[in-house]
């Protein structure tokens, strides 16, 4: 046998039922008609054109945000939306959880009796990570979006580009050189992204010109100024083609929104994508784990999900990714209140999690700031729960890289605002 | 053509096929199903060897799902303004990183003509037929892969 006769696995797992199921509907049916290939059958079909996916759930309108069930309708309840992969994931034996117990502390979110009325106080002080989060996903669990009708709205402002203006322009990143710039500071290009998510999962994107180069944070002010205020537009080179404003609707806005790292790939495309994500923060602090795990630590042998034997750059991964799906979901519009808060909860549990206190957005707003053992700062509105923006922490400054639910509400169609 | 039969007959081979040229079981589960749901939508009006015409549409299903991924991906990279790292579909070659680097580096069509005869096992013809190639394509594009293995991987041969 050579090389590559050598690397072809064996493959020899038992048919999943969902596969047996979609053949054994197929093959109870006569073959459809018109739809033949070409002379050779590898046929310009569209995709899935003939594939009987399983009966999709209506994805029925849902307030987002305040009501219980989930953002995409009653019918999409886990057993009906996820695969029997997704069905083996959740049927995690205990030890899952149990492990996670041992590093999750349990608070119990309670909805209904009195509302709590902001976090502020508990986010005020820098330091500890969990009273501030703790007290976030008490309110988030109480928030509700504003306005009415079945499509979510967000808009957002995002860094398009961003460069560090030093004296030597060498090091990571995108660096100018200005030898006048004896202090670094930062400069950047933002845009505003819109996006409308339709209840049946289609949706619209739209994101405007990149606006004026601006400083990244206040803090760079300083240094621009020791550095003589040099004209920033003049500094910064254009913005590329790929950022001219876009409108663009979207077949499955959840591929796009739930993209980040594999994340997607991972939940049922066919109902809610978010019914197999369990509710309870121990549950969910499993189910992360294990994603996370096996997303990343494939290629390490001998590492197990609790962690022992892992490689120090594989646990990192593993711990940027949880860290990047609780992101990705508290970012996530339909992301009901009900998996918000335990979200807000495990956010603050995070290996090396800290709270910066309250901090401003570039918009101005104060946000309650939670800085993450890689960097990673995200910030949270203390009055709402809600997801604020994200960015990165260096030399003690916060530079925002987004800036989320500059307003978010529902709204009657796509389009609307 | 009784169509059970052909599913009984050639989903595990077609199953294997995919879960290694996908990297990821649940991929190539998800491929294969589709693969035998094109076939089975075309199989009226099908004749021929049955065998490299599940291998094309399954090397078709495969290059649409990678065409998927890359217009999420472009999408998500406009929305985001971020290029996430992406679960990329590619041979799994556990074991070998040398030789999945070197697969890595090939261009699609010829991993497609050089997989489907190392792993799927199809002749020259076959693989002609099914791709609607000339089979002196077939031979170039063979030649150019192993060409291409051999001189990143020296010290031993890679394909027969």
């Amino acid at each position: 046998m050579n090389r590559l006769r050598e690397a072809y696995q064996p493959y020899d797992e038992p048919l999943p039922r969902a596969t047996r199921e979609r053949i054994e509907a197929l093959l109870s049916g006569p073959p459809p008609r018109g739809a033949a290939p070409s002379s050779r059958g590898p046929a310009a079909l569209p995709r899935h054109a003939a594939l009987p996916r399983h009966a999709a759930p209506p994805r029925h309108a849902a307030p987002p945000r305040d009501a219980a069930p989930s953002p995409r309708g009653p019918a999409a309840s886990p057993r009906d939306a996820a695969s029997p992969r997704r069905r083996r994931r959740r049927a995690l034996p205990l030890a899952f959880a149990a492990v996670a117990a041992t590093v999750v502390v349990v608070v119990v979110l309670s909805a209904g009796g009195s509302e709590p009325a902001s976090a502020r106080a508990a986010c005020t002080p820098a330091g500890a990570a969990a009273p501030c989060t703790h007290a976030l996903a008490q309110v988030a669990l109480g928030h509700v979006l504003p306005g009415s009708g079945d499509v979510l709205y967000v808009r957002s402002s995002w860094v398009v580009t961003g460069f560090t203006v030093d004296a030597s322009g060498r090091g990571p990143g995108n660096r100018i050189r200005l030898a006048e710039a004896r202090t670094p500071f930062e400069v950047v290009r933002r845009a505003v992204d819109e996006l409308w998510v339709a209840p049946d999962g289609r949706g619209r994107v739209a994101h405007t010109d990149p606006g004026p180069a601006q400083l990244a944070a206040p803090a760079d002010a300083a240094a621009w100024r020791a550095a003589g205020s040099p004209d920033l537009e003049a500094l910064l080179p254009p913005a590329g083609e790929g950022m001219r404003p876009l409108q663009q609707d979207v077949p499955d806005v959840d591929s796009v929104l739930l993209g980040t790292n594999g994340l997607y790939d991972v939940l049922p495309h066919d109902g809610d994508p978010l019914a197999p994500i369990p509710r309870d923060p121990v549950a969910l602090a499993a189910w992360l784990r294990e994603r996370a795990f096996k997303e990343r630590a494939a290629h390490d042998r001998g590492c197990t999900l609790d962690g022992a034997g892992c490689k120090p750059e594989t646990l990192r991964e593993i711990e940027r990714t949880i860290a990047g799906d609780i992101t990705t979901l508290l970012a996530y519009p339909a992301t009901p209140r009900e998996l918000a808060a335990p979200l807000v909860q495990l956010l603050g549990e995070q290996p090396g999690a800290r709270a910066l206190g309250l901090v401003h957005d570039e918009a101005g707003r104060e946000l309650a700031a939670i800085a993450l053992g890689d960097g990673e700062v995200v910030a949270l509105d203390p009055e709402t729960g809600v997801l604020g923006a994200v960015g990165a922490e260096s030399g003690g400054v916060v530079r925002w890289r987004r800036t989320y639910a500059a307003a978010a509400a529902r709204v009657p169609a796509v389009g609307d605002r | 053509m009784v169509f059970r039969e052909v599913f009984e007959a050639h989903h595990a081979e077609i199953r294997r096929y995919l879960v290694n040229r996908a990297g990821d079981a649940a991929v190539g589960e998800e491929l294969a199903s589709e693969t035998f749901a094109r076939a089975f939508a075309a199989s009226g009006r099908f004749s021929g060897a049955v065998r490299p015409w599940l291998f094309a549409i399954a090397t078709n299903v495969l290059r649409d799902e990678l065409r998927a991924r890359r217009r999420r991906l472009a999408l998500l990279e406009r929305l985001r303004g971020e290029r996430p790292p992406v679960v990329a579909l590619a041979p799994v070659v556990p074991g070998d990183p040398e030789l999945a680097a070197a697969l890595a580096t090939l261009r699609r069509d010829e991993l497609d003509v050089l997989l489907l005869h190392a792993w799927a096992e199809l002749t020259y013809e076959e693989i002609a037929a099914a791709l609607d190639l000339p089979i002196g394509t077939v031979r170039s594009r063979l030649s150019r892969a192993r060409a291409r293995l051999r001189s990143l991987l020296p010290e031993r041969s890679p394909v027969r």
